[in-house]
Formats: C-alpha cells, structure tokens, sequence
C-alpha cells in the first residue's frame, strides 16, 4: 500500500508579498486546510491538528501546544480530501531567532492509521507582534 | 504576622534537624575515618604472617559488595597476636576484581612488612595508605554545617534567598496579560538556572565550594601521602584556583556594600513593551563621605539555554542585546546626600520579549553599577519584564 501524501495550505494572512507569506499575527485567527492523497481508502482512526511553538538552538527543547483539534474521525476514501481547521493564536510567544535560543511556531498534521506508521506534514510560520 | 513568624522558625527547625541527618552521618564517618588514618601514621613497624587471604562479600539490598578479607599473625614482646587486619577501616565496594588483585598478593604464609599500634598492640594493619573516601565523607558533613549556619545567620540578618523579580509577571511565555504599572521598583534579580547574580547567593556558592575543596586539600596536604597521583593534586589545585578566584570576588561585592547601601531603582512603566522607551530613576545612600565617578545603568538582553549531557546539567548564556546609559557622573555623596539620578532606555523595536520555558529563557536585565574613588563597584543586576507586545513610533498603544 503506497502511503498517502499530507500537505498544510495556510491561508493567506494579512499580508500579500510573497516573502510574508508564511508570517501571521499573534492574537488574531490562523485557518487553513490540510490535504490528503491516497491511492486507496485508508483505516484511519482520526486526523489531528496541532498548532504550536518549540524552542531549538543550545537548550534542550521546550515545547507547547497551544491549539489541538481532530478534524475527521474514520475512514479516508480514495483520492484527494480536504479538512479545513481554524483557531486564534494566544498572545505569545513570537518566533524568535536568537544566539543560542530559537522559537519557531508550526501547524503539525498527523494521520492516526491503526497498526501502521503515522503520516505527518509540518508547515513553519513566522508568529510576529500585532 | 506572629504566626507567619512562628511557622518560619519551625520550617527552619524542621529544615536544620533534616541538614544535622546529613553532618552526623557524613560528619561522624568520615571524621571516625580521617582520625582512624591519622592514627596508623603513630603505628610501629612489626613482621607478619598472612594466615587468612580470601574476597569477603556483603550481601546488601543494593546488591554484594567486596573486601579483601586478610588476617595475619605477628609477635610484639614476645606475645603473639592473630589479629592483624588489612587496613584500619575496611571499607566494602562493588567490583570484585581489584579484591582478588590484593588477595593474591597476599597468600596464606607469605610474610609481609605490618604496623600494630604500641599502645593497643592488638591492632595492626598491613596497608596503611591513604584512602580519600572518608575525607570525601567528612567535607560534605563540613558543607552541610556550612550551610547550616549561613542559613540561620540570613534568617537571623532577614535575608531572603532564591529569584525575585521585579513588578509583575509577565506570565510564562511572556503573554503579556500582568497589569501594567507605573513607577515601579526593581527588586534584584536571585539566581537563574545557576547563575548567581546576588551577593547572598555569591557568598552561599564560595561558602560550599571552598568548604568542600579546602576541606580535602587540607588532609591532602597533612597525609604526606606519596601514593596520591599527581594529576589527583593538579585538579584539587585547579578547584583551589577557582575557590580563590570566588573567594575574591565576594570580598570585592562584600567591600562593596561596606560603603554603600542597596540602590532603589524604579522605572516608569512596567511590564515593558517591545519598543518602549522608558524612564530608570536611581538612588543609592552612601554610609560615609564617598566621591562618585559615575552611576551607569546597562540594558542587557540575555539568553539562557539549559541542556543535559548524561548526569550533567549546563546553562549557557549570550547576551543579545546591549545599551548602556549613565545615570550620574562625578558627584560627591554621604550618608545623608544620597546618590540620585535618571537615564532614558528603550527596548529595541526588534527586540524579543520576556520568555520563560524550563529550559530556553530569554531575560531583560538591567545592570547598575555604581563606582567609587579607589573602591570595588558596587553592581546591582534586576530583571525587567517585557511584554509581547509592541509600541508603534514609541507611544504606547
């Protein structure tokens, strides 16, 4: 059985160049979709979103989800479905670049398949100060 | 107010009977042990002759442990005694191997060079070098001690131990949900993630970590031992260069503080937001007449990143951001004619803000430091919180 392919499509935040694309305002509301392909149904016990930050750099990794929905419970057909997700991001904290310290915010997907390894699929976005 | 008082003193009570555990078992053993090894440096030279040689095993909950089990025969006066033993405390660990090292050095029948104790001659070893297990034993039961009094004396002085920060909190991740106020004053910034930053906490850290070391250096020295291996004497002679290294560090802090009092800093808004200037306004009362060369006030942001390596835990940090200001400069200064002054900073626009996760930390600080005529500077270290919030054209929003 070939694995099915997952994807993330953000959709677009408040601004329009290119470069900003993947930047979205901490406080305000983050949507999006996540795609599936397969070439045959799949046993899948659900489909999870998670929104959230991790650190990485010097430290050991600190991480938390701020947002966890499962979007679709039971089987996938075959062929390509969407399941669109929507939350607000919290205050904080904002992506951060530093020295010895990074914070880096992601949309995970996760395919939960009984008795078979978990598809997943992550998207970075750049959580910035309103 | 009183029963607050009251509930205090039987923590302390509580908390020295749990230390004094530690300075009896630690203390007490290792001390019988140290004075036992000085002991045998008094014993005579006698021969003997091995009559027992086998591995002795104790069987534990944690498991067996070894003994090289070797008994001899030796005459002193004419009156002969089967009482000779390997070493004056034997001491049973794990790893059987090294037992069976020194049995079969000693078969049944060989005669071996010993020491009985002339007072006692029912006493006698067959090895008495150095073993440095009770000295080890012995500096923790000094450390505890140490400890043990540094804390009663901050209880009796009202000291306050461990991280304070100033105003309120600007929640874990720096959420920015504490309410914001003005004219707010700083308190010190404690220890964080084992960076001391205060003069209590300094001196605690130079108190255990000279007891431990000197403690040890000091039997290392008076043992006249040969077997101690030279790289043993060079690495207790580095951690005697860093005990010295904090030793006077503190004396400078504490000289310090022996001409001036702890500075009131305030600053004009708080929680802070990411592009904020803001007001530092200082004053620090000298205890005598005092010239002073100038009063800098430094905005530091500083990364603090704790990791694991096997048993080891180590927090590095990096300074990202840095402004400094002077707040007064060549200014005469007593007891009554206290040292004040202001300074303008600002959090830069594309600063981070405060951020607290267990192990990743990014801290705002503010570093005021105070320097006299011919006199250790006084430094001051608080921490500021920023919110994750920003200020457009620097008014706030």
């Amino acid at each position: 059985m070939a694995t099915p392919r997952v994807q993330i499509e953000l959709d677009a935040g408040p601004w329009s160049e290119p470069e900003y694309a993947d930047y979205r305002v901490l406080g305000e509301p983050i949507s999006g979709k996540v795609l599936i392909t397969s070439d045959e149904p799949l046993t899948c016990r659900s489909v999870t979103v998670t929104v959230g930050w991790h650190t990485e750099g010097r430290g050991d990794r600190d991480e938390h989800a701020v947002w966890e929905s499962q979007v679709h419970e039971g089987e996938i057909p075959a062929g390509a479905i969407e399941f669109p997700f929507r939350t607000e991001l919290p205050g904080g904290p904002m992506s951060y670049a530093g020295h010895y310290v990074n914070v880096l915010w992601e949309v995970t997907a996760r395919i939960d398949l009984a008795w078979k390894r978990d598809p997943t699929a992550q998207r970075r976005m750049h959580a910035v100060l309103p | 107010m009183a029963a607050a008082k009251n509930r205090s003193r039987i923590g302390m009570g509580c908390l020295t009977a749990f230390l004094s555990l530690f300075v009896i078992v630690f203390g007490g053993f290792g001390g019988w042990g140290v004075y036992q090894q000085f002991r045998v440096r008094g014993f005579a030279p006698v021969e003997g002759v091995v009559t027992h040689s086998v591995v002795g095993a104790s069987r534990g909950d944690d498991g067996t442990t070894y003994y090289p089990d070797i008994r001899f025969r030796y005459t002193v006066d004419g009156k002969t005694y089967d009482s000779g033993e390997y070493r004056i405390q034997q001491i049973s660990s794990s790893g059987r191997r090294g037992k069976a090292r020194i049995v079969r050095q000693y078969p049944v029948g060989k005669k071996v060079p010993a020491w009985y104790d002339p007072g006692d001659p029912d006493t006698a070893v067959i090895d008495r070098s150095f073993s440095f297990f009770p000295v080890i034993f012995f500096a923790i039961g000094v450390v505890v001690l140490g400890v043990i009094v540094l804390i009663w004396v901050g209880h009796v002085r009202g000291w306050t131990w461990g991280h304070r920060s100033g105003g309120a909190s600007g929640g874990m991740y720096g959420t920015g949900d504490a309410a914001r106020g003005t004219e707010v004053r700083l308190k010190p910034f404690g220890n964080l993630a084992g960076q001391v930053h205060t003069f209590k906490g300094m001196l605690f850290f130079t108190v255990v970590w000279n007891g431990f070391i000197w403690t040890i250096a000091a039997f290392l020295w008076f043992s006249n031992e040969d077997s101690i291996p030279i790289f043993a004497k060079v690495v207790v002679g580095l951690f005697m260069a860093v005990g010295v290294g904090l030793a006077f560090s503190t004396i400078k802090m504490g000289l310090a503080r022996m001409k001036l009092e702890a500075p009131e800093v305030t600053v004009s808004v708080q929680p802070l937001r990411v592009g904020e200037p803001f007001d530092v306004s200082f004053r620090q009362r000298a205890k005598g007449p005092v010239h002073v060369q100038h009063v800098t006030a430094k905005l530091i942001c500083r990364e603090f990143a704790t990791y694991r390596r096997g048993t080891d835990t180590t927090t590095v940090t990096h300074d990202v951001h840095e402004q400094e200001a002077v707040v007064v400069q060549e200014v005469a200064a007593s007891s009554i004619q206290p040292i004040q002054g202001s300074a303008s900073l600002a959090i830069p626009a594309d600063g981070m803000h405060s951020f607290h996760a267990a192990r990743n930390r990014i801290v705002w600080l503010l570093e005021v430091q105070t320097a006299v005529d011919d006199w250790p500077d006084y430094r001051t270290t608080f921490e500021l919180q920023v919110a994750p919030e920003r200020v457009l054209s620097g008014v706030a929003v």
